[in-house]
């Protein structure tokens, strides 16, 4: 099975520095990702905004169970991809026994400004190992 | 019976003055339809704060769009939670009669008091039949 790419899409933080979580892709069969390796681009960021990748776990496609972030977080506009991992293959350790996984970007805003909500562009390019 | 999907879309208000904010479509209709349909929300970042209206909104060329909208529900959605998801459902079907030649879905969109931004995310689907 090969990963894919998001539409870039736009996302935002919150107020009061809480993480605001924004998942970018439908319920996908857990079995198939086990493993994953993440790449994420912000772009076009204003202020305090930071994001990283995450995943999170289902067993009905509706209702999810936060798993864990994925590689690093961005501070600034750029590309990164996970570096820990064998190759940047991170292990899904929420995912075993679980049926759907999702991936998304988990936005932060840590401006102190309790009015401002900063925004940004993002895409993920979602990879799972292949023998 | 048609089913659209729209993409994940950004909704937000800064305003109890409601905006209309286009999500699907537009679509060529039929004299007559039946629509049912499901959004689902997520990243909302301020609880309680914005409420929406599904809506439907009606053009003869496609090109014009009056203001008017008519409602999917007979009450406005207050957004409650947070990150977790968020799902409605049209519970019965709807029927448009008579209607212009084109048609978009899109929400109402205000928040419930005050003026900050509030932001959220929506993914519209609906399933249609003339």
């Amino acid at each position: 099975m090969s990963g894919f790419t998001t539409p870039l899409h736009l996302v935002w933080g919150k107020t009061s520095d809480a993480t605001v979580d924004h998942p970018l892709t439908p319920p996908l069969d857990a079995s198939k990702w086990e493993t994953a390796r993440v790449t994420i681009e912000l772009s076009r960021r204003t202020g305090d905004l930071q994001t990283v990748a995450y995943y999170e776990v289902s067993d009905d496609g509706k209702d999810f169970t936060f798993g864990a972030t994925l590689g690093p977080t961005l501070t600034a506009d750029g590309v990164t991809v996970s570096t820990s991992g064998t190759n940047g293959f991170e292990t899904l350790a929420s995912v075993p026994s679980r049926r759907f996984v999702r991936f998304g970007v988990r936005a932060r805003n840590t401006s102190s400004a309790t009015s401002v909500i900063n925004v940004g562009y993002v895409s993920i390019m979602v990879e799972p190992e292949t023998d | 019976m048609n089913t659209m999907t729209s993409g994940l879309v950004p909704l937000w208000s800064n305003s109890t003055a409601p905006q209309f904010i286009p999500v699907l479509g537009p679509v060529a209709l039929g004299r007559v339809a039946t629509v049912m349909w499901q959004a689902r929300f997520t990243s909302l970042t301020e609880e309680s704060a914005m409420k929406v209206m599904p809506v439907a909104q009606f053009s003869r060329d496609g090109i014009d769009w009056p203001s008017v909208t008519v409602d999917l529900r007979t009450d406005d959605i207050s957004l409650v939670s947070g990150s977790p998801d968020a799902w409605l459902y049209g519970t019965t079907p709807f029927t448009f009669f008579n209607q212009r030649a084109y048609v978009r879905y899109g929400f109402r969109v205000q928040r419930s008091s005050g003026s900050d931004p509030v932001f959220a995310r929506v993914q519209f689907q609906l399933w249609s039949k003339e």
